[in-house]
């Protein structure tokens, strides 16, 4: 019997584990922590899988391999809409391993604007009353300690060289200005940056911060016990707590586990989380119901309210007459954004080092013009016609000529909106898929407005926008999902109260991006760590809600 | 089978670049891209190696020289493995749905996919040429063969697997780096340990600078930094302050 066990250590499940541990420390009370993943660098769980540490004492490797990035993230996806298959789909990306989704991020840390908070639907405010820009301060100050956050500049005037923004930022800034906008760099999780790049592989090299360097690193010097390869597949209430179920995969074997405790926080990020929940909601029954939807409408809350924080990801090449080169495989992967169309249009723009794989292969993009450069909105055009009436090869030595302009003339940018939450998780038995319902007219303003100024900032630096899969195939990618289990303050409206309890279950707790019950417009992992802050700060102290050693006794 | 058509193949075989030396790919010798000789290759393995050829072509010069290196130079059919292929396409969702058998499946059934894949392809070539293997077709018709059949839904599913093979591994940095050199990256700075690079700034030989002591401004003069930064401020933008927009802390408002 544990006290505390929380499955996932991401931005929830870490700050929850350094928490919850330093509550526990010398106590006697067990902490333990649940991953699927691997331990990426060793010091954590001894029997983790996972390819051996190199000289840097990590992990990671400088790769797109196949077999190691399934180690590092997994791919959510809808079946009906597979690869170029013309049929609408969406696409998550999600972090796998001690460290979740901060193994792959780029260490952007904005703080949400306070309109976030403030958006209402139906009459009522999407976020709880307690919640706001102001109230989180303090929890993003807090965050952004542990972090190491650093707001980037564009000279070194006043701060260390490796804390400039990119060669990149700098292509992308002029573009911006050349159509009335303004490019500022962005605070990073980053510290004494070696800007070797590959922060999307797991970085290798002193830098980016992710989660095994604070958080977690606290949490186990707190006696908290990790333990990697436990893929859960249930959870069920006991008598006096939660009983776990899965299998531990550890040394290619398929254990099965159960694992009882006091207290259960489930963090295993939007869909995992929700997933969870999902698979297990026959075990909880009655008063204990995890989906208290309005019945009277039929409306369900659990795996509901998926957002893709407005992502949209486009590629395009800059003038051959621009005088300067991108090179955007250099240094951080994201280093500077646009906020210019915030307060009319509710994005923010930001240009980010893609690799050239994921283009060529057409994810998330084309590396080809589209047939009509002007369209806006889901599956508006396709890839233009070569002058054969064919459509333009995404192979052969032409399409490979092109390629060798990658890394001087390419430039990936993309957006991060206010959507409308229009995407479902769905659970079956052996599989958990995503959906994304109609694109709302307001998102399809935003996204629309978010396209024609990444096309004119192309335009106006000589180059052209390439074809998106959103126009062309109608497919939504995003690597910040957020929402499922949204927080509310009635049960009919979410899964979670505004202490990230399950309503109608004691003790058991959602406590990652799943509860979050909004889109951001900003990268979210900030503010997912601030409001689990701000959650375990209150449980630890009672703070409007039962206080975790009481709960405990 | 269908389902087999859709997956990788080919145990290892030895067609593979060695990582490129530092600079560019002047008139490499063809030893440095080391093929089997045709004999040795089954006829399937053959067919498939012409059509990675036609899908990303090794650029030669006058003599047969590799001047730009292709598919066939950085292992293509070894990515094509299943064991390889599996997590790909789960990772890039090049499928909708992929049997769970698929993990166990032998290295042999490899032999059986490879077979299938070359099937697809010398049936595309009949509708160009009657009778003719895909291999033997002249240029022109084989990317004929491969317009058709990406423009058809069914058999586009199959030459995808084929093309994302063939950018898995010139791009994919994982056993080849020839074709991120190709594109303009650096080459790595340390192949075996799987090392693109240290970290910036560094010197056009590769050297790390201390960007604290050392004298940048020196170095660029020369001619020898190779930064990730410009470390240039942007042009301001007429009639836009950013105050207005984002606090003294760097946050939207």
């Amino acid at each position: 019997m544990f006290d505390v066990v929380i499955i996932g250590s991401g931005f929830g499940g870490a700050v929850a584990a350094a928490r919850a541990g330093l509550f526990a420390q010398g106590s006697g009370r067990r902490v333990l922590v649940l991953d699927k993943g691997i331990d990426p660098t060793g010091r954590f769980d001894p029997l983790s899988d996972g390819p051996p540490l190199n000289e840097q004492g990590n992990r990671f490797q400088h790769s797109l391999a196949p077999d190691y990035l399934t180690e590092l993230g997994e791919l959510f996806t809808d079946p009906r809409g597979a690869y170029r298959s013309g049929v609408p789909s969406m696409n998550v990306v999600t972090g796998k391993g001690l460290g979740g989704g901060s193994l792959l991020y780029d260490g952007v840390s904005l703080r949400a604007p306070s309109l976030v908070f403030d958006q209402v639907r139906r009459g009522r405010r999407l976020w709880p009353a307690a919640f706001s820009r102001a109230a989180l301060q303090p929890w993003y100050r807090v965050v952004e300690q542990q972090l190491r956050v650093h707001k980037l500049e564009w000279t070194d005037a006043n701060v260390p060289h490796w804390q400039l923004a990119t060669k990149r930022d700098f292509v992308f800034a002029e573009g911006c200005r050349r159509i009335g906008a303004t490019a500022a760099p962005l605070k990073l999780a980053t510290f004494q940056d070696a800007n070797e790049g590959w922060w999307n592989q797991g970085q290798r090299f002193s830098g980016r911060q992710d989660l095994t360097k604070n958080y977690l690193s606290t949490a186990h010097a707190a006696g908290v016990e990790l333990r990697t390869g436990h893929d859960v597949d249930t959870i069920a209430p006991t008598n006096d707590g939660y009983v776990v179920k899965g299998v531990d995969t550890r040394g290619g074997k398929k254990v099965e586990f159960e694992i009882e405790c006091r207290v259960l926080i489930v963090a295993a990020g939007a869909i995992a989380s929700s997933a969870l929940l999902l698979r297990s909601r026959d075990h909880f029954v009655g008063e204990r119901t995890l989906d208290r939807g309005d019945e009277d409408n039929g409306r369900a809350v659990l795996g509901q309210h998926l957002s893709s924080n407005g992502d949209y990801g486009v590629t395009g090449r800059v003038g051959a007459d621009f005088e300067r080169a991108v090179e955007s495989f250099k240094g951080k992967p994201m280093s500077s954004f646009c906020p210019s169309f915030w307060p009319e249009h509710q994005f923010i723009l930001i240009p980010f080092h893609a690799a050239p794989l994921y283009p060529a292969l057409e994810q998330i993009t084309t590396m080809n013009p589209p047939e009509h450069p002007n369209a806006l909105g889901r599956g508006s055009t396709k890839v233009a016609e070569r002058g054969d009436g064919k459509r333009a090869r995404n192979w052969g030595a032409d399409f490979k000529r092109q390629l060798t302009e990658f890394g001087t003339r390419s430039l990936t940018m993309g957006c991060l909106a206010l959507d409308a939450c229009e995407g479902e998780i769905l659970a079956d038995a052996d599989r958990v898929r995503v959906q994304w319902r109609e694109t709302s007219e307001r998102t399809e303003e935003r996204w629309s407005a978010a396209v024609d100024a990444m096309r004119r900032i192309y335009e106006a630096l000589g180059g052209e926008l390439f074809c998106d899969n959103y126009r062309k195939d109608g497919t939504v990618n995003t690597s910040h999902p957020l929402g499922g289990c949204r927080m509310a303050d009635e049960a009919t409206e979410g899964v979670v109260d505004p202490f990230g309890e399950a309503f109608g279950n004691r003790n058991l707790f959602v406590m990652d991006g799943a509860i979050i019950p909004s889109a951001l417009g900003v990268n979210p992992s900030l503010t997912i760590a601030a409001v689990a802050e701000h959650l375990m700060d209150r449980l630890i102290r009672g703070d409007g809600t039962e206080a975790l050693a009481d709960r405990l006794a | 089978m269908k389902v087999l058509g859709l997956l990788g193949l080919g145990t290892a075989c030895g067609v593979r670049a060695e990582d490129p030396p530092p600079g560019k790919f002047d008139a490499l010798d063809p030893e440095d891209y080391p093929y089997r000789e045709v004999d040795e290759l089954t006829q399937a393995e053959a067919t498939l190696l012409a059509a990675f050829d036609v899908l990303l072509p090794s650029e030669r010069d006058a003599e047969g020289r590799v001047i730009v290196p292709g598919a066939n130079d950085v292992g293509t059919l070894d990515m094509l493995a299943l064991a390889n292929f599996v997590p790909a396409a789960r990772q890039l969702n090049l499928l909708p749905v992929l049997p769970a058998i698929l993990d166990r499946a032998p290295e042999t059934f490899d032999e059986a996919v490879r077979f299938v894949l070359a099937a697809d392809l010398d049936a595309l070539a009949f509708d160009q040429r009657p009778f003719t293997a895909f291999r033997h077709l002249p240029r022109e018709l084989q990317e004929a063969a491969l317009d058709e059949g990406f423009a058809d839904p069914e058999r586009a599913v199959g030459l995808t697997f084929l093309r994302a093979a063939c950018f898995l591994a010139y791009l994919g940095g994982s056993d080849s780096k020839a074709g991120l050199v190709a594109i303009g990256f650096p080459p790595f700075e340390d192949a075996a340990a799987n090392i693109a690079v240290r970290g910036y700034p560094r010197t056009t030989d590769g050297r790390l600078v201390d960007a604290e002591t050392e004298d940048l401004a020196a170095l660029a003069a020369q001619g020898v930094l190779d930064d990730y930064t410009y470390n240039l401020a942007p042009a301001p933008t007429l009639g836009e302050d950013l105050a207005t927009l984002i606090d003294a802390n760097g946050d939207l408002l």
